[in-house]
């Protein structure tokens, strides 16, 4: 079942604002990832980021606006992190990629778990995440495109 | 796209508490590379 997303979340202006902020969806992320999206209660996150529920809701007015604040802090993340991938894939061997490829994605864990699960309850992340996906996809296939891998170095016969 | 299915199944893989997901893993690793090795050859 998913949810319609009420009210955007407020954008913090100051510094503490802004660390209060990420402390706030740190929390969301934890709970999400421990209870399930449905079962975390708004009161619960505020006590985790050891915030006042009145903080909470100045900058999320709903879970689903601090939900689809934790997926962009997600994609933001996971595009960070696909750039360094792409940053050492230039003369990489087929096997050097493979395992960037892998590592990027085991390195995204949790991240992406909660990330995944939230998409399948909150409406208004569902029609972001195939364009995401999209994106990936394009990315990986210039890398393979670009014909950086050193061809053959996998390849090479075993020592006789 | 065969590439980011492989890292899909991997991430998912690696979700599990199954003792054989390291192994799986790596044997994913070969298979992708190989793939990827076809990929550029062509």
């Amino acid at each position: 079942m998913s949810t319609e997303i009420q009210a955007a979340a407020k954008e913090p202006k100051r510094e503490r604002g802004k660390q209060r902020v990420a402390a706030l969806i740190d929390a969301g992320a934890e709970l999400f990832a421990e209870k399930g999206y449905e079962a975390t209660t708004m009161t619960e996150i505020a006590s985790r980021a050891g915030a006042a529920i009145g903080s909470l809701y100045q900058f999320f007015p709903s879970k689903e606006a601090l939900a689809e604040a934790l997926f962009n802090r997600f994609a933001e993340r996971a595009a960070t992190a696909f750039a360094r991938v792409e940053e050492r894939a230039p003369g990489c061997s087929a096997r050097e990629l493979a395992d960037l490829f892998i590592d990027h994605k085991l390195g995204r864990g949790t991240d992406r778990d909660v990330a995944i699960a939230l998409s399948n309850v909150v409406a208004g992340i569902v029609e972001r995440r195939k364009p995401l996906g999209d994106a990936l996809r394009g990315r990986i296939a210039a890398i393979l495109s670009a014909g950086n891998a050193a061809l053959g170095r996998d390849e090479a016969p075993p020592p006789q | 796209m065969i590439v980011n299915q492989v890292m899909n199944m991997v991430a998912a893989l690696a979700a599990t508490e199954d003792e054989r997901a390291a192994a799986l893993i790596g044997e994913a690793r070969k298979l992708l590379a190989l793939y990827i090795a076809e990929v550029l050859r062509r």
